[in-house]
């Protein structure tokens, strides 16, 4: 992406942004709040350094986090097994001592190469995995609670984990999203439902709304999936790998798409990829990941040399410095 | 016409072709869950482990009720030992049902087989006096494993119809976890879904739906109305409430077909008419929607 586009992008959003705090000040006096006070945060996150950030304001910390493969042969004094450094084997260390705090309203891209435990970082956060060691918390809670509350983590997964023959129409689809927030044996609420609508307006697929899910193309999919993670108001947007299988005019449509979400919710974004050029175009931070964090900061200072480190598969971890 | 006059005539006819409507309803729209979701093997497990039950049953000289009750607790046990095993992926939840399915099968036959070896000894007896009804006599291997219109009764009519109520109002209070649950497991759960409990949930339904359905449908059989409704209502609609619909009307329609045969015919196994029914409406749509696409096909083709 352009300098260019990218301003463009900006003021775009900017007066969306607007239309949309006002369109739901009536209905939405709680939310309209809440979008308010993280603008602020949003506002200091591309300046702020990872050595002075407020705990409280982040949005997600992960301290010290370790996970091993299950079945993994440990000796009886907890000696790591020579394997240490191949994290994609089973057995293998997949993350180690991870330490990540992510601010409150930033954009950040975790980058690494294949096996360099991204996948397992992301299940972490979004408490499908358990059993690490070290402690994770988004917006405070555990991410088994922030799950629960259907409310606070909006998930964008990889469009090839889904079914897409399955009978629902595009408009169902994004309703699930709505589930954890609209509680058991509870109908949706109709502010809800017509927030639905909205954000069917808004990426674009409001004329797809009662067709099969099957019938889109890769990029609607895309749009399906982040008009899903948008509908119960989340605060954190968690990406998985978005732009793999789409076209480069599809990357830009996202690209931009995620900028206006970004400016105009206000909330903490996380995407998950290997696609550093993808990432580096539309994050505010960056974060490179190869069983721990290489690097943590804006993607101005991603070096040639840091992601030679990173994506070099052959160098062990323990001899870098 | 024969079919009929059973029905006016014979509260036996009547009863089984009411509980047939109740259980094709139940199935068949369980059905859609069971096929979405993957779970046609899982259902042939839970039914096949009821037959454990049936022989534990008989050689405790149970009937009727108490034998249900034994039936249910063999299909949840094995239901339940199968979500286990396949979730905590210890081992392959194919080979898991593989493996469940024989034992329960094996286990049934040979508790049958020692009814018959303890017959005449005295503890025996008396276990059975204790226990069951030394009257009751135990059906035969043919009603068991592919049902039988005399087995219903009274009872298994109010049974099918307030147990198969029970299963579709939890359903249907469920609805949007389950259909979330089906499309996409793990996102479900990140999106505040109870995927665990859910599982168990579909898995207890199942249970109870395959209990209800033994009587009249069989063990071998009951399993074909949690797979054939299902999967040909999915070849005729890309959208939920139509599947649903159509699964209901063929799950209902093959059950109410599949029992008029049997009646009409006198000596045909109501579960293998049910079948065959059912397999023929599956056969018929596949084959009608294969030529429907073709002539689609050349007709894009041809035009210009």
């Amino acid at each position: 992406m352009s300098p260019r586009d990218d301003h463009s992008a900006h003021d775009h959003s900017h007066g969306h942004g607007h239309a949309h705090g006002h369109d739901h000040a009536h209905g939405h006096d709680h939310s309209h709040d809440h979008a308010h006070s993280h603008a602020e945060h949003a506002g200091a996150c591309p300046h702020g350094s990872l050595a002075e950030h407020h705990p409280r304001t982040d949005a997600v910390c992960l301290d010290k986090v370790s996970y091993r493969y299950p079945g993994s042969p440990v000796g009886a004094a907890g000696i790591l097994s020579p394997r240490e450094g191949k994290g994609d084997q089973p057995g293998g260390l997949a993350l180690r001592d991870v330490t990540l705090h992510i601010e409150q309203g930033c954009n950040l891209g975790i980058i690494g190469p294949n096996g360099a435990g991204k996948t397992t970082l992301l299940k972490i956060l979004l408490g499908l995995v358990e059993g690490y060691s070290g402690s994770v918390s988004v917006q405070g809670l555990t991410p088994r609670q922030a799950c629960r509350r259907g409310d606070i983590i909006g998930y964008v997964p990889q469009r090839h984990d889904v079914e897409w023959r399955f009978p629902v129409s595009v408009r169902q689809v994004v309703h699930m999203g709505l589930v954890g927030k609209t509680g058991l044996f509870r109908r949706h609420k109709a502010e809800d439902l017509a927030y639905v609508d909205h954000l069917l307006e808004r990426t674009g697929i409001a004329d797809l709304a009662d067709r099969p899910v099957g019938d889109l193309s890769g990029g609607q999919q895309q749009r399906l999936f982040i008009a899903r993670a948008l509908a119960p108001h989340p605060r954190i947007l968690v990406l998985d790998e978005p732009t793999v299988g789409i076209d480069e005019a599809g990357q830009r449509q996202f690209a931009k798409l995620i900028h206006e979400i970004h400016e105009s919710l206000s909330l903490t974004i996380i995407v998950v990829s290997h696609d550093i050029q993808a990432v580096a175009a539309g994050c505010n931070r960056v974060a490179c990941l190869r069983q721990t964090i290489h690097f943590h900061d804006s993607p101005g200072g991603l070096t040639r040399q840091v992601l030679a480190e990173v994506f070099q598969h052959d160098i062990a971890p323990a001899s870098l410095p | 016409m024969q079919a009929f006059h059973w029905l006016v005539e014979f509260s036996f006819a009547r009863n089984a072709m009411l509980a047939g409507l109740a259980i094709g309803s139940v199935c068949s729209l369980l059905s859609v869950i069971v096929v979405l979701k993957r779970m046609a093997f899982i259902g042939e497990g839970v039914s096949h482990a009821g037959f454990g039950g049936v022989g534990t049953a008989i050689f405790l000289g149970l009937a009727g009720l108490r034998q249900d009750l034994v039936v249910f607790a063999f299909c949840l046990a094995t239901a339940i030992a199968i979500g286990v095993l396949s979730r905590r992926r210890r081992v392959d939840p194919d080979s898991a049902i593989g493996i469940l399915l024989v034992a329960a099968m094996s286990w049934g036959v040979l508790m049958d087989n020692l009814r018959s070896t303890f017959q005449q000894h005295a503890w025996y007896q008396q276990l059975v006096s204790a226990v069951g009804d030394p009257a009751a006599r135990p059906p035969g291997y043919e009603q068991l494993l592919f049902g039988s219109l005399l087995n219903v009764g009274q009872q298994g009519v109010w049974l099918a119809f307030g147990l198969g109520f029970a299963v579709l109002l939890v359903a249907a209070a469920l609805f949007k976890e389950i259909i979330f649950f089906a499309f996409d497991e793990s996102s479900s759960r990140v999106f505040g879904v109870r995927t665990g409990a859910i599982y168990y949930t579909i898995l207890t339904l199942l249970a109870v739906t395959i209990v209800i359905s033994i009587r009249l449908a069989g063990f071998v059989l009951v399993s074909a109305l949690l797979v054939i409704p299902g999967s040909t209502a999915l070849m005729l609609s890309r959208r939920l409430g139509p599947v649903f619909f159509w699964s209901w009307l063929i799950g209902t329609g093959g059950t109410v077909g599949g029992l008029l045969l049997a009646l009409e015919a006198g000596n045909l196994s109501p579960g293998a008419c049910i079948v065959g029914v059912l397999c023929l409406v599956f056969g018929l749509v596949f084959a009608a929607r294969g030529i429907a696409r073709r002539l689609s096909m050349t007709r894009s083709t041809m035009s210009p």
